[in-house]
């Protein structure tokens, strides 16, 4: 191979090796930032949420699925709830959850039957995690990320 | 909800699509064809995707785009270190071997990073230790006194010192509040800076006084501070330039290297007159004469990647070590303790500091001070602290993946 030859290689490469550069920055670029919005939408959506109901009694079907529990949610079978929960035994707004203070309340609406721990709620209730709360037939397990009351310092520690 | 990776194929297809034709222009050079050259390459391409897929594999949530950035940088070196010599190329890449295991036992060390702060004493003896050495058993090499000598095996101990600087800096800025009580961290710096100054090594010490700075203002946010910080560090050189003769030829030097271009102004003259012989799109690889710049393989390889293969090349390069920092600061600010916070800011400061600081010296923005261009110079003890730095801050990375898919699968999504 001649010197002559090796140099218009060269030369012709330098284009190729400018291309490739600038599409795989280019890449990256694109490529992280796609993953960095879509883990932020995620996580954003995560940290909205306070804790969640785990259902554990009614049908079959919903047994065991999460429901996040975010700082005021309306709960009942109608469509513009929250947490909605599709049972004849449940009122179109049956109960509030609402974020008050340090504490997480449980609020009882229209007569509908709401059990905390199998006790019937007449009035606003701060729930726990591990409270079972009902909402007619149906039951769910309480989960609370900080727990209410709690003091916020191991929290504060960890989001710094 | 669901957190999902996205699929980073393309971006190792595009360096195979780099590394190897690169090589294989590389093994045609000498007239007659090279195979070695282009298993060389090979070689290269597979270490990256293996490196690349184990790494994924044993840990899930490692940030892949840092480590990607970096596997640019680094390959990019190889190929213009292979070009300068085969010799430098090779034990590059034995280097590279040798960071990768470093590189995990930081990211396994840095799960146990809580501990951390019970060490700190010995860290911080460590580093002047390291700082201190040599001064005694050092060995000159461009002017600064930095290099120790142990049979036929040599290193630079104030590469290390760096990054212990970070370490210790990160234990001093996460548990101290009040000013009194950092007067033992205040000390310390200055007594790194000043036996750095003292061995002539101006590129380690600016380093460190920069980094301290920067990392102080991050985790304190005291303006004022930090200002009077700035003012002793800017009184310092101004200090430095009428006491020391070797900092006055830096900076006269750097205001006009043609009047003394036989002598000290020789390397910033020869690597300017590469840059501009590169022009835009750069001579070709291998047509260039790197052979008249002083320290090309080490502290001035960003003028032969500018002679060679153009500016345009050398701003991608540069664009990849913001990635790299854009990285690093995103993985700063998701750390769920303010130790890891801090330790993540220092690496990714530390890095990017260390790359402006070349590269301005080269491109005559600043007084030209020796350090080495993060992940692309030649050099055991350079590569050996950059991947420990990159192994820091993937390991902070894997913790803070590992904290968001708890959370994600405690409200029942998942984390794929």
């Amino acid at each position: 191979m001649s010197k002559a030859l090796y140099d218009t290689m060269a030369f012709a490469m330098r284009y190729w090796f400018i291309l490739i550069i600038a599409l795989m920055l280019l890449t990256l670029v694109l490529v992280s930032r796609r993953e960095y919005r879509e883990r932020r939408a995620v996580m954003g959506e995560v940290s909205r949420y306070i804790g969640y109901l785990e259902i554990t009694g009614g049908a079959d079907d919903v047994l065991g699925e999460r429901i996040g529990i975010m700082a005021e949610n309306r709960v009942g079978s109608s469509h513009n709830c929250d947490i909605i929960i599709s049972d004849p035994s449940v009122r179109k707004t049956h109960a509030l959850i609402v974020k008050r203070g340090g504490e997480v309340l449980l609020v009882p609406m229209h007569n509908g039957d709401t059990r905390i721990n199998n006790r019937r709620a007449t009035r606003a209730h701060a729930i726990f995690t591990g409270d079972l709360v009902q909402f007619g037939d149906i039951s769910a397990r309480v989960f609370l990320k900080e727990p209410a009351g709690e003091e916020g310092g191991a929290g504060d520690d960890t989001t710094a | 909800m669901t957190l999902r990776h996205k699929s980073a194929a393309a971006i190792l297809f595009f360096q195979m699509l780099f590394i190897l034709p690169a090589f294989a222009l590389l093994s045609l050079r000498d007239g007659a064809f090279e195979p070695l050259t282009l298993i060389a390459g090979a070689v290269l391409v597979l270490f990256n995707l293996l490196q690349y897929n184990l790494l994924r594999t044993a840990f899930r949530h490692i940030d892949r785009f840092s480590l990607l950035a970096a596997q640019f940088l680094w390959s990019l070196g190889l190929v213009v270190l292979y070009r300068l010599s085969p010799d430098y190329g090779l034990k590059q890449f034995a280097f590279l071997l040798v960071g990768t295991l470093a590189m995990v036992v930081a990211m396994l060390l840095i799960r146990k990073s809580r501990d951390f702060g019970r060490w700190n004493w010995v860290f911080m003896a460590l580093t002047l230790l390291l700082l201190a050495s040599t001064l005694v058993l050092g060995r000159s090499t461009y002017g600064a006194r930095n290099w120790i000598r142990i049979g036929s095996f040599s290193f630079q101990p104030s590469e290390l010192a760096k990054v212990l600087f970070v370490i210790v800096s990160a234990y001093f800025l996460s548990t101290r509040h009040r000013l009194l009580s950092f007067i033992p961290y205040l000390a310390f710096t200055a007594v790194c800076v000043l036996l750095l100054v003292a061995e002539k090594d101006l590129g380690a010490g600016l380093l460190i006084a920069l980094g301290f700075l920067v990392m102080f203002f991050a985790a304190t946010g005291r303006v004022l501070l930090t200002g009077v910080g700035l003012g002793v560090l800017g009184a310092g050189a101004w200090g430095s330039y009428h006491l020391f003769a070797h900092v006055r030829t830096r900076v006269e030097v750097w205001q006009d290297p043609w009047s003394s271009y036989q002598d000290q102004g020789y390397q910033i003259v020869q690597g300017l007159m590469a840059l501009a012989s590169g022009g835009l799109l750069g001579v070709g690889l291998g047509r260039g004469m790197p052979g008249a710049i002083p320290a090309r393989h080490t502290d001035y390889i960003f003028t032969v990647i500018g002679e060679e293969f153009g500016i345009i090349v050398g701003i991608l390069t540069i664009a990849f070590y913001l990635v790299f920092i854009v990285r690093g600061i995103l993985i700063a600010l998701h750390a769920r303790s303010v130790y890891d916070a801090i330790l993540v800011f220092g690496c990714t400061a530390m890095l990017s500091l260390q790359s402006f600081i070349i590269i301005g010296g080269v491109i005559k923005l600043i007084p030209l001070t020796g350090v080495t261009m993060p992940f692309v110079s030649y050099g055991g003890t350079s590569i050996l602290a950059s991947m420990i730095q990159l192994g820091i801050i993937e390991g902070v990375a894997e913790k803070n993946g590992r904290a968001d898919e708890e959370e994600v699968e405690l409200m029942g999504g998942e984390s794929l």
